[in-house]
C-alpha cells in the first residue's frame, strides 16, 4: 500500500515535471507554468471503459472499448484506440458502461417563486439555485445538468436557467437566461388579486383597489400574453437613446415586469411553452408563429392530437415521464376531458428532438428510470437515451457543452454497472468537469453481482445466469438475482463459465518451510496476521482456499485450518480456524495403526464428553427456578473443606521454589518465584514470574519419579506455558519451560522453604449457587469437540491396503466421525471398503504410479469406483499448479465433471467446509473463477478470480 | 432601586465631574432602569437637576482620572502587565507601565484587575428596538431610531457582559432595510445613547418571511432598477423645466436631456423616501447585507458591485457561508459572522455528519471577520467573549480573536478610531476585568464608557439579588446598616484616595446591602 502511494506520488511529480518541461518550452512565463501545473493535476485522465456512448451523431453513439482522453476538465480525444499522452493516469473500467452526465430537461429544483404576478417575467430560476448544496442524491442518478424552472403556476412564470450539479460553484451555471417560461391551462386561471401599497403612506397616497389580474379562461391567457408582451415592446419607448424624439409622450411609469420583459425580448429571448391540451398547443404555436419567437414545448402530452402541426413546425418538446416511481397517480375518474396522464408518442413526431423530464415531485435522480419508461411511449432505445442527453442539451441550448462525449465538451461522465434504461442498470461514478463528484460508498461497493453464460455452481449448471456476493457471501444464484443499486456488475459474456473457487485439500501455505514437528494445540490459521504475497500467485492460479496443516503432524495429531488466498482482514483471511485434524500413520504396523487413532480418538472423546455434560448441567441450572438455586446454595462448600483439611507434610515437592528461567528470545534469565504442594501425586500451587504482571499465576500438574510437569493457568494463543523439570538433587530443580510448542526456555530453582506455602489462588472457586463449572479449556483437544459434533472431520495419511484395512473399522464401528484418507496408495485394492465407510481420498502428488508393468491411476480408478476424490499440492505456493494437475488427471482419463468437483464441493463435502467454500450457494464466501471458455481446460483462460466478492488482481 | 439612584446622586465624584447635564443623566441611567415605572417623573427630575448643575456648576470640569497598576490588553499592542491609563475627560491620554498623574488626577487602583477595551457588538440584528422588523420589504426610509427603546433590559445586559458599543440594525427579515444607529448601552433617550447616528443600511439576501429567493431577489435588483429609473425621470424633468424657465423648446432626444439635466437636481427634488437609496448608490452609505446562505454572497456582492456600494459593505454571514469562503476572500470585504460558530451538516450519501468550525476557515483565507454574539440564549454564544475563547480554542491566535470583539468590529462601523483598542487619544471605552477577557471566571468589575464609570459590579442591584444568599434577601436592612463590610466600601466614593477592593463570585462575600454610600 505505501509503496504504491509513494509510486502514485512519484507518477503525479512526473507528470507536473513533464508538463512545467513542456510549458517551459512553448512559453518561458513563470506565470504560465504555474497556472498550468494547477490545472493539470486536476481533471486530466484517460477513462477505459467496456463500452462509451458518446451520443455523437451517426454510427459512432457507441465505440466498445472506448477510451476517453480529458484534459483539465474538458473532454479531448474520444475513441477506440487514441494516442495517449505520457504519465497521464489511467482509469480503467472493463466492466462498466461510459455515458454522458443526463441532462434534465426540467427540474423543479429552483422551487417556484412566490409571486402575486400572473405575468412575472422579472422572476429568474437562477436567483433560487444553490450552487453550494450538496446534490449528492441527484447526482447519483447520473444527472449531471439541470433546467431550472422557475414554477408552472402562473402564466409567465419567469425565466428558466441551466445549471450543472456537482460543478463549482463559480461555474455552475449554463445559462443564466435560457427561456422565458409561459404556462397554459386550467392551472394558471384564475390568479390571485393584487393589492399594490404606496409607500411612505399619507393622505396623499390613496389605497387602490386590489388589481384583478387574467386569466380566468383560455381566451385571457393569449389577451393577456398579447397585452403584456405588446406593453413591453412600447415600453421602451421614451428612454431608449432617441426613441423618443418627436414622440412627445410622457415617461411612462416604472412597471418592474414590463421593463424585465422589454429586456427579454430585446435580447430575442426564447420561450419555454408548458401546454397538454391541443388546443393550447395549437394556439402556442399559432402565437409563436405570428411574433417570430422560438419555443420549446413542455408537456404536451395531448401531443397525438396535434401531431401533424407540431411536426410541420418542427418543435422541440420536452416530455414528461409517464411514471410516477414514489408518488401515486391521480384518479381521473369517468370525465372524458380530465387529461390522461399516459403518455403516446406519435410516430410523426419521434425525430423530432425530444427530451425527457421527470414529472413533477418526482425524485430527481431517476432521470434514467423516466427515459426508460419513454421507450413505452413508443420512442426507440436510442431515442429514450438521446432524450436525456444530447437532445435534452440541444433543447436547453447547452449541446456545446454537455449532452455527448465529443471533444471539446465538458468532462461530465456517468459509469454504470450495465447497459442503460435497465431497472438493474446503475451509476457507479459519476464525473463532473473531470472531477468525480459521485462514488458508490463504501457499503454499497462491497457488493458484486457476476453475470455469465454459464454458472456452475458445484452441483447444477445454469445457463445465462448470476451470482450475487454481498459483503463476502454469496446471497443470490440464479437466472436472476437482484441487483442492489450501485452495485458493481461483472457481465462476463455468454462464453464465459463460472466456478467456485479451487480448494487445495493439503497444503502448507504460509508455513515457510517451518518443518518442526506440532501438536493439535497448534493452529496454522492463527500465525498468519495478514496474506503473505506468495499468496496472491496462488490466488491467481485458481486457488481460493487451502487447508494449511503442519509438514510433519505431531503423533496424536496435528490441527489443519482452512485459509483463503487473499484476504485483507482476518475474517476473511481465515476461513475456518480448526478446519480438521491431520495424522500420520504411514510406515506404521496395521496391527497397531488402529490403536494410535483410538488412542488420540479416546482422549478426544472424554473431552468432548465433558463438555458435553457440562453444558447439559449448565442447560438443567438454567431452567431451574431461583427457589431450588437458593435450596443449594446452603449447602457447604465441598472444594472449600478440601482445601482447609489438607494439612502440609514434608515431601520432596512443597514449598517455595526460587530461580530462574533463560534462553531465546528472552533477553536475559527472569527469576521466578513457585509456591508448590504436593498431595498424591498431584502438585498444585502458584507462579509469580516475569509474564502475568507481577500477579500469582496458578499451576498444576502432577509429580512422579522425580519428574515434575506443571501447567500454567495462562491462556496464551500459542498454548498454554508447560513446566517439566527433574529433581536431580534434592531441593534442586533443572527443566525447561515451555510456551505453546514454540518456545522453551531452561530453567533452573532451589527450594527456598519447605513450609506447605499459604496458597492464594484457591483453584476450584465453585459459583456459589451450584452453578457447574466449565472444563479446563485444553488447546490440543478442543478440535475434537467440532469432530465430534460432525463439523470437521480427521484426515489419515495411509499407504497400503494393509493399513487402511485397520484404519477403517475404528471410523466405522468406534468412533463414527467423519474421515479422509490421505494419499492412500493403495486404495484401489480397497475400494469397496472405502465405499462402504462413505469417505473419500485425498489423492497423492503423484497421478500415475507403475504397478508392475502397467501405469495406474489411482484417481481413474477411485472416481469409477463413486469414490470421491480431493487434490493436494503438499507444498505452499506450490498450489498454483493444482488446476493444472487436475487437467493432467483428465487427459489421464479422469472425468472432467469429476475433476471439477474434486477440486470444488467433493473437497469441500470430504473436509465438512462445503457451508464456507467450494460450492456456489447462499451463505457461502464469494468465492468466484471466471474462465472464458470450459473450466479444466487448457485452452481456457481463466480471466477473473473472486475471493470473499473481491477481485484478485492480475 | 431607589437606593442606587439616591446613590448616584450625591456621590460627591458623579456631582463635581460632569461636563454637561446630558452626561449625568447617562451616567445615572443605569441605576434608574429597574424603576422603569417611575421613568417620566425621573427624567423630568433628571433634566431640571441637569440645566440646574449646568448653569449652577458653570463649567464643564474635565475629569482626570488614572486607572493603576492594572494588567493591560490594549489589543493594539503588547499586553503591559502592570501598568496605568490615564483618561482625561472622554479621551485616553497616556497608556503605559507608568504614566504622569496630574495634581487633579483621582486615581483608582486596579492592580490585580485587567484593563480591556469596551467589547463591540457589531450587528445588533432588531434587538433593542420596539420590533424588529417593518412589514414593507423595502424601506429605506426607515430609521431604527424610532424604535430604540433605552428602558430594554437588553441595554443593561449588553453593559453588564462588558459590551460598550451596540450598532443597532433592522433585523434580517427585510429585502431593504432602514438606517441604523452605533450607541452607547447607557442613557435614557436615543439621542443621549447615540455614538454615530444614521450609519449604514441594512440588506437582506436571505428571502424574508413569505418570500422565496426569486421573488428577494427580483425586489431587490428592481428597488435599485426603479431608483435608477426615478432618477433619470427626475432629471430629465429637471431639463425640460430648465428649457421652460428659459423659454426654448426642448431640442434634444431624452438621454441628453438627461445627461443635462442630472447636474440640476436639487438636494430638494429627491423624495425622503429615496433619499437613502441615492446616499447610498453614491458609495455614502454602508451597507450591512445579510447573507445567511453561501449562494446568497455572490449575488450580495454582485448586488454591491452593480449599485456603486461594495467598498462599503460590510457582509453579515450565516453559518453555512465559509463555503463561499474564496468568493470572500476575493472580495476583501469584512464579514461578521454568525454567532453559531460551528457549521454542522449530514452527508446525504452517507449519512455523515460534518461540522466545520467556520472562523477557522475565515482566518485560514485571511478574511477580516468580526464575532457576533446571540441574546436571549442561556448558552456561552450570548457573551462576545466566550465566542472569542472558542476561537482562541480552536486553534485562532488569541491577537486575531481579541480583535474580533474590539478593533475589528469598530473598523467595520468606521469608528477604528475611536474604539476597540487602549491607546492615546481614543474614546476611554475600558472594562475592569476581575481577570482575563477569555477566561469563564472573569467578572466584568467595571465598565468606564467615555471617561465616566458608569457600571460597577458592586453597585449592580440584579447581580446582587441573582448572588444573594437567603439571609441577604431576608435581611437586606441589616446589609444597609453595616457600612463598614468590606464588599460595600466603594473606592470611587472615598474622595480620590484609592482603596484596593477583593470582590468574590462567592455568593457569601456578596455585598449584601445596595445603598451604601458616604
Amino acid at each position: 500500500m505505501e509503496a504504491m502511494t509513494s509510486a502514485l506520488t512519484f507518477r503525479c511529480r512526473l507528470t507536473r515535471c513533464a508538463a512545467a518541461l513542456v510549458v517551459v518550452v512553448a512559453m518561458p512565463s513563470v506565470a504560465v507554468v504555474e497556472r498550468a501545473q494547477a490545472d493539470i493535476s486536476e481533471g486530466t485522465f484517460v477513462l477505459r471503459a467496456g463500452r462509451v456512448y458518446t451520443m455523437a451523431d451517426g454510427d459512432g453513439w457507441i465505440i466498445e472499448n472506448g477510451m476517453i482522453l480529458v484534459e483539465n476538465g474538458r473532454i479531448v480525444a474520444v475513441g477506440a484506440d487514441i494516442v495517449v499522452p505520457l504519465f497521464v493516469d489511467m482509469i480503467e473500467l472493463p466492466d462498466a458502461i461510459v455515458m454522458p452526465g443526463l441532462v434534465a430537461a426540467n427540474s423543479s429544483l429552483a422551487g417556484r417563486n412566490a409571486s402575486e404576478d400572473s405575468v412575472g417575467p422579472r422572476y429568474r430560476a437562477v436567483d433560487a439555485f444553490d450552487a453550494y448544496a450538496d446534490y449528492g442524491r441527484i447526482l447519483s442518478g447520473g444527472v449531471t445538468t439541470v433546467y431550472l424552472n422557475p414554477g408552472r403556476h402562473r402564466l409567465v412564470t419567469g425565466v428558466g436557467a441551466v445549471a450543472k450539479l456537482g460543478a463549482a460553484p463559480g461555474a455552475a451555471i449554463l445559462r443564466e437566461t435560457a427561456d422565458l417560461v409561459i404556462n397554459l391551462g386550467e392551472r394558471v386561471f384564475d390568479p390571485p388579486a393584487k393589492q399594490q401599497w404606496l409607500l411612505p403612506p399619507s393622505s396623499d397616497s390613496r389605497i387602490e383597489p386590489s388589481l384583478v389580474q387574467r386569466p380566468s379562461s383560455r381566451l385571457g391567457q393569449f389577451l393577456q400574453l398579447r397585452e403584456s408582451f405588446d406593453a413591453a415592446t412600447s415600453y421602451d419607448v421614451g428612454r431608449g437613446d432617441g426613441g423618443r424624439s418627436g414622440a412627445g409622450g410622457k415617461h411612462s411609469q416604472y412597471d418592474d415586469n414590463l421593463a424585465a420583459l422589454e429586456g427579454l425580448l430585446r435580447d430575442g429571448v426564447r420561450l419555454r411553452i408548458n401546454a397538454d391540451r391541443a388546443t393550447d398547443i395549437e394556439q402556442a404555436i399559432q402565437f409563436c408563429r405570428e411574433r417570430g419567437f422560438e419555443f420549446v414545448l413542455t408537456g404536451a402530452s395531448q401531443s397525438e392530437l396535434v401531431a401533424d402541426i407540431l411536426a410541420r413546425a418542427g418543435v422541440g418538446i420536452v416530455y414528461e415521464a409517464p411514471l410516477r416511481p414514489v408518488g401515486a397517480r391521480p384518479n381521473l375518474g369517468p370525465d372524458p376531458d380530465r387529461l390522461d396522464d399516459d403518455l403516446y408518442i406519435p410516430p410523426a413526431l419521434r425525430d423530432l428532438p425530444i427530451a425527457i423530464a421527470g414529472p413533477e415531485g418526482e425524485p430527481h435522480a431517476q432521470l434514467m428510470l423516466y427515459a426508460a419508461a419513454a421507450r413505452r411511449a413508443g420512442l426507440s432505445r436510442r431515442a429514450a437515451i438521446e432524450a436525456v442527453t444530447i437532445h435534452a442539451a440541444k433543447l436547453l441550448g447547452v449541446d456545446d457543452r454537455v449532452g455527448s462525449i465529443q471533444p471539446g465538451r465538458d468532462a461530465d461522465l456517468v459509469v454504470l454497472n450495465g447497459e442503460p434504461l435497465l431497472a438493474t442498470t446503475h451509476v457507479r461514478r459519476v464525473f463532473v468537469n473531470g472531477r468525480t463528484v459521485f462514488e458508490t460508498p463504501e457499503k454499497q461497493s462491497a457488493k458484486l453481482v457476476v453475470k455469465a453464460g454459464t454458472i456452475w455452481t458445484g452441483e447444477t449448471t445454469i445457463k445465462g445466469g448470476a451470482v450475487l456476493v454481498e459483503d463476502g457471501r454469496i446471497t443470490a444464484v440464479g437466472e436472476t438475482v437482484p441487483v442492489p443499486p450501485h452495485a458493481r456488475v461483472i457481465d462476463a459474456g455468454p462464453q464465459a463459465v463460472v466456478t467456485p473457487g479451487f480448494i487445495d485439500s493439503r497444503g502448507h501455505l504460509g508455513l515457510e518451510g517451518d518443518r518442526s514437528r506440532v501438536g493439535a494445540d497448534l493452529s496454522p490459521a492463527k500465525a498468519l496476521a495478514r496474506a503473505r504475497p506468495e499468496f496472491a500467485r496462488v490466488a491467481r492460479a485458481g486457488v481460493t482456499t487451502v487447508l494449511v496443516s503442519a509438514y510433519r503432524p505431531d503423533s496424536k495429531g496435528a490441527r489443519i485450518s482452512a485459509i483463503h488466498t487473499a484476504g485483507e482482514t482476518r475474517d476473511e483471511l481465515i476461513v475456518k480456524d480448526a478446519a480438521g485434524l491431520i495424522f500420520s500413520l504411514r510406515g506404521t504396523d496395521p496391527a497397531t495403526a488402529g490403536d494410535v487413532l483410538r488412542k488420540a480418538l479416546k482422549a478426544g472423546k472424554a473431552y468432548d464428553d465433558a463438555w458435553k455434560k457440562y453444558h447439559k448441567a449448565l442447560a438443567e441450572y438454567k431452567a431451574k427456578g431461583p427457589e431450588q438455586k437458593a435450596a443449594e446454595k446452603k449447602k457447604p462448600d465441598a472444594t472449600e473443606d478440601e482445601v482447609k483439611a489438607e494439612k502440609p507434610q514434608a515431601d520432596p515437592v512443597t514449598g517455595t521454589w526460587e530461580g530462574s528461567v533463560a534462553g531465546e528470545p528472552l533477553p536475559e534469565p527472569q527469576d521466578f518465584t513457585a509456591r508448590l504442594k504436593l498431595s498424591g501425586d498431584q502438585v498444585e500451587g502458584s507462579l509469580e514470574t516475569f509474564f502475568g504482571g507481577g500477579e500469582e499465576i496458578e499451576v498444576s500438574g502432577t509429580f512422579s519419579e522425580g519428574h515434575l510437569s506443571l501447567e500454567v493457568d495462562l491462556d496464551i494463543p500459542i498454548g498454554k506455558p508447560t513446566i517439566e523439570a527433574d529433581i536431580d538433587e534434592p531441593d534442586h530443580l533443572t527443566g525447561t519451560f515451555n510456551i505453546g510448542s514454540r518456545f522453551s526456555f531452561e530453567l533452573e530453582a532451589e527450594r527456598t522453604e519447605k513450609e506447605a506455602p499459604e496458597i492464594k489462588i484457591s483453584r476450584k472457586r465453585k459459583k456459589k449457587d451450584g452453578e457447574p463449572e466449565a472444563p479446563k479449556k485444553n488447546e490440543a483437544l478442543e478440535p475434537y469437540r467440532d469432530l465430534f459434533a460432525g463439523k470437521i472431520a480427521v484426515v489419515i495419511d495411509v499407504k497400503g491396503p494393509g493399513v487402511i484395512g485397520a484404519v477403517l473399522p475404528v471410523f466405522q464401528k468406534d468412533y463414527k466421525v467423519p474421515f479422509i484418507l490421505l494419499n492412500a496408495e493403495g486404495a484401489g485394492q480397497a475400494k469397496e471398503q472405502i465405499a462402504g465407510a462413505k469417505t473419500g481420498v485425498i489423492l497423492p502428488t503423484r497421478a500415475v504410479r507403475r504397478i508392475g508393468r502397467e501405469d495406474y491411476v489411482q484417481s481413474v480408478d477411485l472416481t469409477r469406483g463413486g469414490i470421491p476424490v480431493a487434490f493436494q499440492s503438499d507444498a505452499e505456493d506450490g498450489a498454483r499448479g493444482l488446476p493444472d494437475r487436475a487437467a493432467y488427471h483428465i487427459r489421464l482419463g479422469m472425468d472432467a465433471t469429476a475433476a471439477l468437483r474434486a477440486l470444488t464441493i467433493d473437497a469441500a463435502r470430504l473436509m465438512r467446509c462445503d457451508d464456507q467454500v467450494g460450492v456456489l450457494q447462499r451463505g457461502c464466501r464469494g468465492d468466484l473463477l471466471i474462465f472464458d471458455g470450459p473450466p479444466l481446460e487448457p485452452g481456457s483462460r481463466l480471466s477473473r478470480v473472486i475471493i470473499n466478492g473481491k477481485e484478485v488482481g492480475r | 432601586m431607589d437606593g442606587g439612584r439616591r446613590d448616584c446622586a450625591e456621590s460627591v465624584e458623579t456631582w463635581t465631574v460632569c461636563r454637561t447635564g446630558v452626561e449625568t443623566m447617562r451616567r445615572c441611567t443605569l441605576w434608574m432602569k429597574p424603576g422603569g415605572g417611575s421613568r417620566p417623573w425621573g427624567r423630568l427630575f433628571w433634566m431640571l437637576a441637569a440645566i440646574f448643575t449646568a448653569a449652577v456648576g458653570g463649567r464643564a470640569v474635565a475629569q482626570t482620572i488614572v486607572l493603576e497598576g492594572g494588567r493591560i490588553i490594549p489589543v493594539s499592542g503588547e499586553t503591559i502587565k502592570k501598568g496605568s491609563i490615564l483618561i482625561r475627560g472622554s479621551k485616553i491620554l497616556a497608556v503605559g507601565k507608568t504614566v504622569e498623574v496630574p495634581f487633579d488626577a483621582k486615581v483608582i487602583d486596579v492592580s490585580g484587575k485587567t484593563l480591556f477595551p469596551g467589547m463591540i457588538d457589531v450587528h445588533v440584528a432588531g434587538l433593542g428596538l420596539d420590533r424588529p422588523n417593518e412589514n414593507v420589504p423595502v424601506a429605506p426610509f426607515l430609521n431604527v431610531y424610532d424604535a430604540i427603546d433605552p428602558s430594554l433590559l437588553f441595554f443593561e445586559d449588553a453593559l453588564r457582559d462588558g459590551i460598550a458599543v451596540l450598532h443597532l440594525m433592522q433585523g434580517n427579515d427585510c429585502v431593504i432595510g432602514g438606517l441604523s444607529r452605533v450607541v452607547h448601552p447607557i442613557g435614557m433617550t436615543p439621542d443621549e445613547m447615540t455614538i454615530v447616528p444614521d450609519l449604514a443600511i441594512k440588506i437582506a439576501i436571505t428571502p424574508k418571511t413569505g418570500f422565496d429567493r426569486m421573488l428577494q431577489m427580483a425586489t431587490l435588483r428592481e428597488a435599485f432598477l426603479k431608483f435608477a429609473d426615478d432618477m433619470e425621470r427626475l432629471a430629465e424633468e429637471r431639463y425640460e423645466e430648465k428649457l421652460r424657465d428659459e423659454k426654448k423648446d426642448l431640442d434634444v432626444p431624452p438621454a441628453v436631456a438627461r445627461e443635462r439635466g442630472r447636474a440640476l437636481i436639487r438636494d430638494e427634488d429627491i423624495p425622503d423616501k429615496d433619499r437613502n437609496l441615492l446616499l447610498l448608490t453614491r458609495g455614502k452609505l454602508p451597507a450591512f447585507i445579510y447573507c445567511g446562505r453561501a449562494m446568497d454572497v455572490p449575488r450580495a456582492i454582485k448586488i454591491a458591485k452593480d449599485n456603486g456600494f461594495f467598498e462599503r459593505c460590510v457582509l453579515v454571514l450565516g453559518s453555512e457561508c465559509y463555503k463561499a469562503v474564496d468568493v470572500l476572500k476575493e472580495a476583501g470585504r469584512p464579514v461578521v459572522l454568525d454567532a453559531e460558530l460551528i457549521h454542522r451538516e449530514t452527508d446525504p450519501i452517507t449519512g455523515k455528519e460534518i461540522e466545520t468550525f467556520v472562523p477557522g476557515v475565515m482566518d485560514e483565507a485571511g478574511v477580516t471577520f468580526a464575532l457576533q454574539r446571540r441574546s436571549g440564549t442561556s448558552l456561552g454564544e450570548r457573551y462576545l467573549w466566550y465566542q472569542a475563547a472558542r476561537c482562541v480554542r480552536e486553534g485562532i491566535s488569541r491577537a486575531a480573536a481579541l480583535e474580533a470583539i474590539t478593533l475589528r468590529p469598530a473598523q467595520m462601523l468606521g469608528l477604528g478610531d475611536r474604539f476597540g483598542t487602549l491607546e492615546p487619544g481614543k474614546d476611554a471605552s475600558i472594562l475592569v476585568l476581575s481577570g482575563d477577557p477569555l477566561d469563564s471566571q472573569t467578572w466584568v468589575e467595571k465598565v468606564i464608557i467615555e471617561g465616566v464609570p458608569v457600571y460597577d459590579k458592586a453597585e449592580d442591584i440584579r447581580l446582587k439579588k441573582l448572588f444573594a444568599t437567603p439571609e441577604e434577601e431576608l435581611g437586606g436592612a441589616a446589609g444597609d446598616a453595616d457600612e463598614k463590610s468590606p464588599g460595600t466600601s466603594k473606592p470611587a466614593a472615598s474622595g480620590g484616595q484609592a482603596s484596593t477592593r477583593k470582590t468574590t463570585t462567592e455568593k457569601a462575600e456578596e455585598p449584601a446591602g445596595d445603598g451604601s454610600h458616604d
